[in-house]
């Protein structure tokens, strides 16, 4: 009997009225379907995690591309961790031209961009578990997160700023272009 | 990104540029952006209940587990929509330079900037006043003439009055981050996908006038309520009434070209058929009213389970429980209103990708022996080639490879207790959520490949094409400063990289598809 489709736990609203839906779609906005549409949404296959890695190479560079590789195959890291996969990282594509371990400087301004980009997600814990909200407050590791979902939505990047362009005219699209700036990190 | 530093970085601004911005907010195609948002919503469900656990004294039972999962969802809920109705504040003396849509003059005033702040951490969308007290730097020569900036641009012109009304009142603040909403533009992708849809399955007039409905649906949903807007994830849209419909349609649309000529000849030159009657064939044709059947609800079935009562019986609209019935010239009783089922076209799309693929990739035997099993349910090989109408030794090849790829599943039911193979019955069955995951992934490979490919190719290029961007090429022309052969080449290498961001296109087209359309 094929499996009935259960809503993923992730997912808070039931599927029952649309409101509830679109509340829990904006949870999480560039993720799941609460209607548990596609379970393929929270699960990563191996294609598409090298699809990830794929875009990440071409929209930022090699630098973030060797990066992005570790983050889609670990998962959740904090920076030392992350630093640490780097250096043993084994070689990529990616990693053809770039021999060496980027530097560390490089790696946190990958960081940032990728944050600013809305494809990392970071998190600064305490001891216990409990989110930091303050930036002033000292202590805490941060954490840094991968959204595999947010990477695959770039490539639709060109449709939407056509859509834009054709709604409001040549402003708009100038504006969607500079929301997504393109940085490479070499 | 801040709206601030969005508005320094554009290279040219005029005066509509904030409305257009507050407009893109209010109509849900960009969204405030806060730290919330940055985090992942794994960790913030599990940061909330931790600290949901702490707050409880003692060990916490499965109902009071229960009761910390609620409290999460609700909480996260409640911030979601607090952020939801940020970034913008009530239009004061100060926004005057901007351009209005409705009516309203007056004197020019300077605007101002709040303070860009630039940290590692994204900042709390959400402090729009304090910013407002903070400004210390007028915005150099922002003040405009002292004509009243009623300059229109186009796109206002098409808003509808409670817009209009609405984007006079509010604008945006200039602290606020942005991020696009890709669900809402997502909304456009669904719309033409739908509209190939039924251009295939009928033709582009009934296509035209489903995308009409459709985007009525889609208007009044961004009409309604603050905060609500249409979605990809909306399974059924909102109810469309036939005679506003009709009324809007614009008069270049010709609807009797959708019909046959010989369709309304009967009729008596009195009763020549107006646009609400074309509209009303159309629906009863789109909604299947002929189909007696089709009122028992049996029609369109639910998610779930039951994928396998996939019938060519679809009904791509539903009618509405008015009471009013409408008939059409040719005899149907419609309903006055009806709505849009966008899962019912989601689930057709995604069957004809799979067998469009299974097709391809495999060849016409398995495509019709998916076509059986999915029909049919679970079958041993005997019932499937009869069914299929193919040999027994074709089905038996087809079963097979279609099992290694893991589309089909095998059901085993012995018929004792001993488990032998020879006393066993062996049902092949469609794991549709399995095919569809299949699927999915091969589209990732496809995708992943060909940007590779594509990527291989510029490397190879890669002199040619840098010699391609200089400035005396682009201003000469190719054909005077590259050699013969070189433009050859670099003709060549562009064919080709087109070819292949066209097929990198529609692969990225079919697996949102297989995504993001609802089930």
């Amino acid at each position: 009997m094929p499996p009935k489709r259960a809503a993923p736990s992730k997912a808070t609203a039931s599927a029952a009225p649309t409101n509830a839906a679109q509340i829990a779609e904006q949870e999480d906005p560039t993720s799941l379907n609460p209607d548990g549409m596609s379970s393929s949404r929270t699960t990563h296959s191996r294609e598409k995690l090298k699809l990830c890695e794929q875009i990440v190479l071409n929209h930022f560079g090699p630098v973030a591309a060797q990066i992005a590789t570790v983050l889609l195959q670990r998962g959740r890291v904090s920076l030392k961790d992350l630093e640490r996969f780097l250096g043993t990282a084994t070689a990529t594509r990616a990693t053809r031209d770039a021999d060496a371990v980027p530097p560390k400087s490089q790696i946190l301004h990958t960081l940032l961009i990728l944050v600013q980009h809305n494809v990392l997600f970071h998190i600064r814990l305490d001891a216990d578990g409990s989110i930091i909200d303050d930036i002033d407050e000292p202590g805490g590791t941060e954490h840094f997160e991968i959204n595999p979902e947010a990477i695959l939505v770039r490539a639709r990047f060109g449709t939407y700023m056509q859509q834009a362009e054709r709604l409001w005219g040549q402003e708009v699209r100038r504006s969607c272009d500079y929301s997504q700036p393109r940085h490479f990190v070499h | 990104m801040q709206v601030s530093d969005l508005l320094a970085q554009m290279p040219s601004t005029s005066t509509s540029t904030r409305p257009l911005i507050t407009h893109l907010l209010l109509s849900a195609y960009l969204m405030p952006s806060t730290l919330l948002s940055h985090i992942s919503p794994r960790d913030v469900r599990i940061a909330y209940t931790n600290e949901e656990r702490k707050k409880f004294k003692g060990i916490p039972g499965p109902k009071d587990l229960k009761t910390f999962e609620e409290a999460v969802k609700d909480r996260i809920a409640r911030e979601r929509a607090e952020t939801r109705g940020e970034g913008y504040r009530q239009r004061d003396e100060r926004d005057v330079g901007q351009a209005i849509c409705g009516g309203g003059s007056g004197t020019a005033n300077g605007k101002s900037k709040s303070t860009k702040k630039r940290k590692l951490a994204v900042d709390d969308g959400d402090e729009d006043d304090d910013n407002d007290s903070k400004r210390n730097r007028k915005k150099a020569g922002a003040s405009s003439n002292a004509s009243t900036p009623r300059a229109t641009a186009s796109w206002m012109k098409s808003l509808s009055e409670s817009q209009k009304t609405r984007l006079d009142s509010v604008i945006v603040t200039d602290a606020t981050y942005l991020r696009l909403n890709f669900d809402r533009f997502d909304v456009h992708i669904r719309d033409e996908v739908l509209y190939n849809l039924m251009s295939s399955i009928f033709n582009p007039t009934t296509a035209a006038l489903y995308i009409k409905i459709v985007e009525a649906a889609d208007a009044r949903r961004s009409d309604e309520a603050q905060g609500a807007w249409p979605s990809v994830a909306d399974r059924q849209s909102d109810l469309v009434s036939l005679t506003l419909l009709s009324s809007s349609l614009p008069s270049s649309m010709q609807l009797n070209k959708g019909f046959d000529k010989t369709m309304f000849m009967t009729l008596s030159t009195n009763n020549k058929p107006v646009t609400y009657d074309f509209v009303a064939e159309y629906v009863a044709l789109l909604s299947r009213a002929e189909d007696i059947t089709a009122r028992s609800g049996a029609m369109n079935p639910g998610a779930g389970g039951e994928a396998a009562l996939a019938t060519s019986a679809i009904r791509y609209l539903i009618p509405g429980t008015t009471n009013t019935d409408v008939t059409t010239p040719t005899g149907s009783r419609v309903s006055s209103s009806c709505s849009v089922d966008f899962a019912a076209a989601g689930r057709k799309l995604k069957w004809n990708l799979l067998k469009q693929t299974v097709e391809g990739v495999f060849g016409e035997t398995e495509a019709r022996v998916l076509g059986v099993l999915r029909r049919e349910g679970k079958l041993e090989e005997q019932h499937v080639s009869k069914l299929a109408l193919l040999s027994l030794s074709d089905t038996r090849e087809a079963c097979e490879r279609l099992f290694a790829a893991s589309i089909i599943a095998l059901q085993e039911i012995p018929k004792s207790s001993m488990r032998d193979p020879n006393r066993t019955f062996f049902l092949y069955y469609l794991d549709y959520p399995k095919a569809l995951a299949w699927l999915s992934d091969r589209f990732h490979r496809a995708h992943a490949r060909v940007a590779q490919r594509r990527d291989a190719e510029r490397e190879r290029y890669r002199t040619l094409l840098n010699k391609a961007q200089r400035t005396d090429v682009k201003t000469d022309g190719v054909d005077k400063v590259l050699s013969r052969v070189e433009v050859q080449r670099l003709k060549d290498c562009t064919d080709r990289l087109r070819l292949l961001t066209v097929a990198e296109a529609r692969v990225e087209r079919q697996s949102w598809v297989l995504s993001r359309m609802p089930m």
